[in-house]
């Protein structure tokens, strides 16, 4: 019998417990662990991204950058900071004021182009265009030949969305907010209010999707 | 008894005057991780662990970080454009105020005006002044400022003249 017993291998009841104990832990609490690990490593790199077009849009709007636009590839489009009006003929620095588009005059720089330039920031869809018009009509008669996503290398990666407020808000010198005055009364703009969420997916973190919400704004110079 | 993890070729061994045959087909039905090695494996998987666990955790932390200072910097931007936007020196007043859940974002905007120079108060075309403005940015429930911006704005003050 004694024999026998020394011959069987097994583990005693604490052992088990112990043993069972240790398993339940482990299977509780390991999957969670491991899917908030996986989410995690998939998240950082979206919302690295996210983050940075998130400040490449908001740098472009307000202050500008490298165009690849055909004819102006490697030029800068300047942003809505250097927005001035032209005294003769009188042309606004903002000429068309929109909840999701926005025109603006940079004058005529030589080093940069030979003409004014009518820029134009638009949503469409979840990507954020920038085109340059050849007149300020308003509204533009027809979208031009070419837009170009900012910035360029968001495309189809990184969805910019305006739940609430609106892309582009528009106040008066005394801070009081103007609905939108599409094409006239724009000379009152004196502060122009930028909010959009830029996200991957749905933004939502259980999916591994990023989501950056940001506001800014810029005073108009000379509108 | 045959030891565990060790591979040994199957023997007869006579005991207690019966031909005892041990059959390792039937012993690794037992086979299995004893309690130590049961505890070894948790315990490196635990030191393998933790350290991953705590560079994933400073990762997260960093990203969380850049997207506060990203959205603090843009905030701290609006409020002063929207000072500089004003077109009224006196529409600003001195003093600190503290806007809490600034455009109702999870941050407190902190604003204070001082007299940098000259006569703040005076409306008199000869009275010259420079308000200093410092917006500063901070988490809720943080003192630690995200952001932070400098302006100026001045009345009665020919530049370059």
């Amino acid at each position: 019998m004694r024999r026998l017993r020394r011959s069987s291998v097994g583990l005693t009841l604490v052992e088990l417990a112990v043993v069972i104990s240790v398993s339940g832990i482990l299977f509780v609490a390991t999957p969670p662990l491991v899917l908030q690990g996986v989410h995690t490593f998939v998240f950082l790199p979206r919302a690295q991204a996210a983050n940075q077009v998130a400040m490449e849009i908001l740098h472009a709007a307000m202050e500008g950058s490298h165009s690849t636009l055909s004819g102006l590839g490697g030029q800068t489009i300047r942003g809505l900071r250097f927005a001035v009006r032209q005294p003769s003929p009188a042309q606004p620095a903002i000429w068309l004021a929109e909840n999701e588009r926005i025109g603006f005059l940079i004058p005529h720089n030589p080093s940069i182009t030979t003409d004014n330039q009518y820029v134009v920031l638009r949503l469409d869809g979840q990507q954020l265009k920038r085109s340059v018009y050849l007149t300020n009509a308003c509204p533009p008669a027809s979208l031009p030949s070419e837009e170009e996503i900012l910035p360029y290398y968001a495309a189809g990666r990184i969805r910019v969305t305006t739940p609430n407020p609106p892309l582009f808000r528009y106040y008066n010198q005394s801070g009081a907010l103007l609905s939108p005055p599409i094409c006239s009364g724009t000379s009152a703009i004196r502060r122009v209010e930028m909010a959009f969420v830029a996200q991957t997916g749905g933004g939502d973190f259980s999916q591994g999707d990023a989501q950056v919400k940001v506001t800014s704004s810029v005073a108009i110079r000379f509108p | 008894m045959m030891p565990h993890g060790r591979v040994q070729s199957p023997k007869s061994e006579v005991r207690g005057g019966l031909l005892r045959t041990t059959d390792y087909g039937l012993r690794t039905t037992k086979c299995g991780l004893t309690l130590v090695e049961l505890v070894l494996t948790v315990g490196l998987a635990g030191i393998l662990g933790i350290p991953t666990g705590l560079l994933l955790s400073e990762h997260l932390r960093a990203a969380v970080t850049s997207r506060d200072s990203t959205v603090a910097m843009g905030l701290a931007r609006a409020e002063t454009e929207q000072l500089d936007s004003l077109n009224n020196f006196f529409a600003l007043p001195l003093g600190t105020v503290t806007i809490a859940n600034y455009q109702g974002y999870p941050y407190n905007l902190t604003r204070t005006i001082t007299c940098q120079a000259g006569n703040c108060t005076s409306g008199s075309s000869n009275s010259q002044g420079v308000k200093r403005i410092v917006v500063t940015v901070t988490k809720a429930g943080s003192t630690a400022p995200l952001a932070r911006m400098t302006t100026y704005r001045t009345k009665h003050v020919l530049f370059g003249l």
